[in-house]
């Protein structure tokens, strides 16, 4: 099965070092722009699909199920409160770093919304799934994902 | 294996340009969408997606095709990316065709899409690193720069003139006035593009075609589905020939005057039609006309000859002479060509495959070849230099 390489061991060897030399500068879309603007003023904005009754939260252009544009819809505000659907207790970056203070990440439901939003958990010890939690706001907001600290106990 | 009839029976396009305010999920959802209204169908309809995207480094987010799904409509469907770099925007309408054919799927929605804005610096920056990490990055190639060393070897070999060559760039640029999705239409003599800002001897600005964001669709289906939604055969274009190939990923290595890898992409693509004369000549009359890939100037011609439509060395001069012109013997890239229209790269090839499909049902508008058209050919070209990917289409109702 194996073939007979000799050339196969884990020994030092010599490198060249390189990367992908590359950043980026996202546009946030016609409807990123409305969500954005709407966090800026600590508002929760979500559309609803008027063919299948779906309601997204971030909005988005289109359905992806029926797939009916979203765009001209009226974009509804929802109320600050949502449910916890799951959550998790990290205790290392993407860079397998030790974090000085652990935090919790959760997937929550904002009421009202059939989607479910990635955000922190914050001001809590033992959160668990069903919990009602609310936005903390940031001081002051910039229409950035972190105009929201994280999400707290209700 | 018999293998079913298989048709485009609508596409859908963006408009091309340099910044989009869209999302990459959103270009690809105006494009989708726009194909699926223009067949008169929803996404119920469809039973598999494809997406054509090329490096992940321009939308800037890897995995480009789960990111996309949304947005082309796949959801919940089999769908898959097939990724051929600058070849992808051929070969996904090709993933299409198989699917069908092989009778996996009836009605399967394709869409190709590029939004190489997001990228910083620069789209170059992403393409240094397609290159060998030990023997050639160290050098920092980028495109222009390998398509300068092929550009010279290919007017020393055959003693082109430059202007020849710069002739393309006049026609692409003046064909794309007439497309609505056109980020570059421009009106310009041989003598602007010889005067344009030099990138990399011989390589000047207005050889070159401009990095854009966009996004292109297509509806295909079996020939049983068009008669059952009632699809009249003067909106289809049936897929008579696909053919792709891919060649030795040492650039460096192959003859860099002439792309023996469209020829054997061509082949294929005719041999599969039944056309089996591949004089130039003989092909020229076969087809109506054609929509080779022209990232540079010298490409389309370069292309051209490799596809057999003219021989060896003597594209250029046909170009030079008017012989490709939208009115001439052999129209070429009609459209106004990735020169013209704009480069965002799957994109890009989706529009050359649209363009032989708007074509061939009448539908160019001001860019409407003026004869009869029965049969049109798209090409592209990619990866590291080294894939041809070929489809001919021919009229819905040309037997």
């Amino acid at each position: 099965m194996l073939p007979k390489r000799r050339t196969m061991t884990d020994a030092p060897t010599h490198e060249v070092r390189g990367g992908f030399p590359v950043h980026f500068h996202y546009t946030v879309g016609i409807v990123g722009e409305i969500f954005f603007n709407g966090l800026k003023e600590r508002k929760l904005l979500a559309v609803t699909c008027k063919e299948c009754s779906k309601t997204y939260f971030p909005p988005r252009m289109y359905c992806e199920d029926c797939f009916a544009e979203l765009t001209n819809e009226e974009f509804k505000t929802l109320e600050q409160e949502g449910t916890v659907e799951s959550f998790t207790k990290t205790y290392k970056d993407h860079r397998g770093n030790s974090l000085s203070e652990p935090y919790y990440l959760a997937l929550i439901k904002i009421k009202g919304s059939d989607t479910v939003f990635f955000h922190k958990l914050i001001n809590v010890d033992e959160p668990n799934i069903g919990m009602i939690v609310k936005p903390v706001w940031s001081e002051t907001t910039k229409a950035s994902l972190f105009d929201i600290i994280g999400f707290e106990p209700a | 294996m018999k293998k079913r009839k298989v048709g485009i029976v609508s596409v859908g396009l963006t408009k091309f340009m340099r910044r989009a305010k869209e999302t990459p999920k959103e270009l690809a959802y105006y494009a989708a969408k726009t194909a699926l209204d223009e067949a008169g169908i929803t996404r119920k309809d469809v039973d598999a997606a494809i997406i054509g995207s090329a490096p992940d480094a321009f939308d800037g987010v890897h995995q480009k095709h789960e990111y996309l799904t949304d947005g082309a409509g796949g959801v919940n469907l089999p769908t898959m990316r097939g990724y051929v770099g600058g070849g992808t925007g051929v070969f996904s309408p090709i993933q299409g065709w198989y699917s069908i054919a092989s009778g996996m799927h009836d009605v399967v929605l394709v869409t190709t899409e590029e939004k190489m804005s997001s990228v910083l610096p620069s789209a170059q920056a992403a393409f240094n690193t397609i290159f060998d990490n030990m023997i050639e990055r160290p050098l920092g190639p980028n495109l222009v720069w390998i398509f300068a060393l092929e550009m010279r070897r290919y007017m020393e070999t055959y003693g082109i003139p430059k202007e020849h060559i710069a002739a393309v760039s006049v026609k692409n640029k003046g064909n794309a006035l007439d497309h609505p999705s056109a980020m570059l239409g421009q009106k310009l003599t041989i003598e602007d593009v010889l005067n344009s800002e030099v990138l990399a001897e011989p390589v000047h600005l207005l050889d070159i075609s401009p990095v854009a964001d966009g996004a292109v669709s297509f509806v295909m289906m079996s020939e049983e589905k068009i008669k059952e939604f009632g699809i009249s055969l003067d909106d289809v274009a049936w897929v008579e020939g696909v053919g792709w190939n891919v060649d030795t990923t040492m650039w460096t290595n192959r003859d860099l005057c002439y792309p023996k890898y469209v020829e054997k992409a061509a082949k294929q693509a005719y041999t599969m039609a039944g056309q089996k004369d591949h004089s130039p000549e003989a092909l020229r009359k076969w087809l109506s006309f054609a929509e080779p890939y022209d990232p540079f100037n010298y490409k389309e011609l370069h292309h051209l000859e490799g596809l057999q439509l003219f021989e060896k060395g003597k594209a250029p001069l046909a170009a030079y002479e008017g012989v490709t012109a939208r009115d001439g013997d052999f129209p070429v890239t009609p459209s106004g060509g990735l020169l013209g229209v704009g480069n965002p790269i799957a994109a890009a090839a989706g529009m050359k495959v649209a363009e032989v499909y708007l074509q061939l049902t009448g539908k160019a508008e001001k860019r409407q070849i003026p004869k009869d058209v029965t049969r049109g050919l798209a090409q592209a070209w990619g990866d590291l230099m080294q894939v041809g990917t070929v489809i001919i289409l021919k009229g819905g109702r040309v037997n």
